[in-house]
């Protein structure tokens, strides 16, 4: 199958990259996967099937790398979510209040373990439907479903991401 | 017929677009009749909608990735490489598919003395996805099944069903003890169960025990060698009401 523009994959790089992020949730971190997984999937072309979507091949590629790494460093280090890069320059997308609230859901979301960052990004954010994030993960629909439920449930829960909060503003003088 | 109840997760399979028409209005006329699960769908949306507006700030492409992209496009364009210019041969040729990961349902610590066994999870997560392959276009149910192929291939031992129940659809799921058959079925007052069964020895007791997990009621029970388990929408006391009719006629 011929007929490749490198328009296609070009198409693709900002759901990469996004992808990238919410694993990472860092954006120089979130790069360097990107480039790499470019780079895999240059010496794996060969088994690329044309009747496979192109997006979950590079999609999958770029979460088992992430995956690689992550136990080449050993076990995952609890990191504390940080208000990242994503949540500065909100206060143009519309008012303080807005704003403020962008960063919280922004805080629960760091806050999610990675598996969660995972469905909601390629589903919420990517559009991507469940079959095709199925796909990428490497696990059955039904499994994609009950942990975006629960994804779901974690950051309605503002609970959720109270204990990763680093800076508790307000309280009480203790009387 | 009369339509089905409208489930949790068939509201969240209607925000994430992939419900048929038909189905969509059902979900909708539920949303329309019920404030507080509507209240929760506008909740989804917006953390939907914050997330995107979170993930829209990427800045360009570095320019090295941009030449990656043309390298793989030029690549994938080559079709596969010619054997005496393949400068590529000493690369293992690994396939993709993942090994299917199954994730484990941690039950949330209520008074039960201990968690029913993990295959229920399973069982759960099966009933819901079938539920969604009835209102999904693009998927389509296989209601036939061949007790005796199943049992050659997957050494399910499938077991007789009560001759009012319609299966509706077939599938085999891949889970951690390998592969499990889930039957979705009709019974004769219309009620939509599934039946989950996979050769693993577990503990699951002799006696079918009902729990309620994640919305969804499950009975659970163990055969010599097999583990089973129906899944259904009522109460836990229904389902296990179900669950030792079914065992007491397969015997």
């Amino acid at each position: 199958m011929s007929g490749w523009s490198s328009h296609e994959i070009e198409r693709e790089l900002p759901r990469l990259r996004g992808y990238a992020r919410a694993l990472t949730r860092d954006a120089v971190a979130a790069d360097d996967l990107v480039q790499e997984a470019l780079l895999r999937a240059y010496e794996r072309a060969s088994t690329y099937r044309p009747d496979r979507a192109l997006r979950s091949w590079l999609l999958s590629i770029l979460h088992n790398l992430f995956i690689d790494q992550k136990r080449r460093e050993g076990s995952e280090q609890r990191r504390n979510a940080r208000l990242s890069q994503l949540s500065e320059g909100l206060v143009a997308h519309g008012g303080q209040e807005q704003a403020v609230f962008l960063r919280e859901i922004a805080a629960r979301f760091e806050a999610l373990p990675e598996e969660h960052r995972a469905v909601i990004s390629l589903i919420s954010v990517q559009g991507l439907s469940y079959h095709e994030a199925a796909t990428t993960l490497g696990v059955p629909v039904g499994t994609v479903m009950s942990r975006l439920h629960r994804a779901r449930a974690a950051l309605r829960e503002p609970q959720a991401a109270e204990a990763t909060r680093l800076h508790i503003v307000g309280g009480k003088d203790a009387s | 017929m009369h339509p089905e109840p409208v489930t949790e997760a068939e509201i969240q399979a209607y925000l994430d677009g992939e419900l048929d028409l038909g189905r969509r209005l059902e979900v909708e006329s539920h949303l329309a009749a019920d404030p507080e699960a509507a209240h929760v769908f506008m909740e989804d949306l917006r953390l939907r909608t914050s997330l995107r507006l979170l993930a829209t700030d990427l800045g360009d492409a570095p320019p090295e990735m941009l030449s990656a992209a043309a390298r793989l496009s030029a690549r994938l364009g080559d079709g596969a490489p010619r054997s005496f210019r393949n400068l590529w041969g000493g690369r293992a040729m690994q396939g993709l598919a993942a090994a299917a990961l199954i994730a484990i349902v941690v039950l949330p610590g209520r008074d039960v003395q201990a968690g029913p066994p993990a295959y229920v999870g399973d069982a759960v997560a099966a009933y819901r996805t079938g539920l969604l392959r009835e209102a999904m276009v693009s998927q389509v149910e296989t209601p036939r099944f061949d007790a005796g192929e199943v049992q050659r291939n997957t050494q399910i031992r499938v077991p007789r069903l009560p001759a009012q129940w319609v299966v509706t659809d077939a599938q085999i799921f891949p889970s951690k003890e390998g592969p499990a058959l889930q039957l979705m079925v009709r019974t004769p007052n219309a009620k939509k169960l599934s039946l989950f069964a996979v050769r693993a020895p577990s503990d699951a007791p002799m006696a079918p025990t009902a729990v309620r997990h994640e919305g969804a009621s499950v009975a659970y029970w163990r055969e010599g060698e097999m583990s089973y388990a129906i899944t259904g929408p009522e109460e836990p006391e229904t389902i296990d009401t179900v669950a030792e009719n079914f065992v007491d006629e397969a015997v």
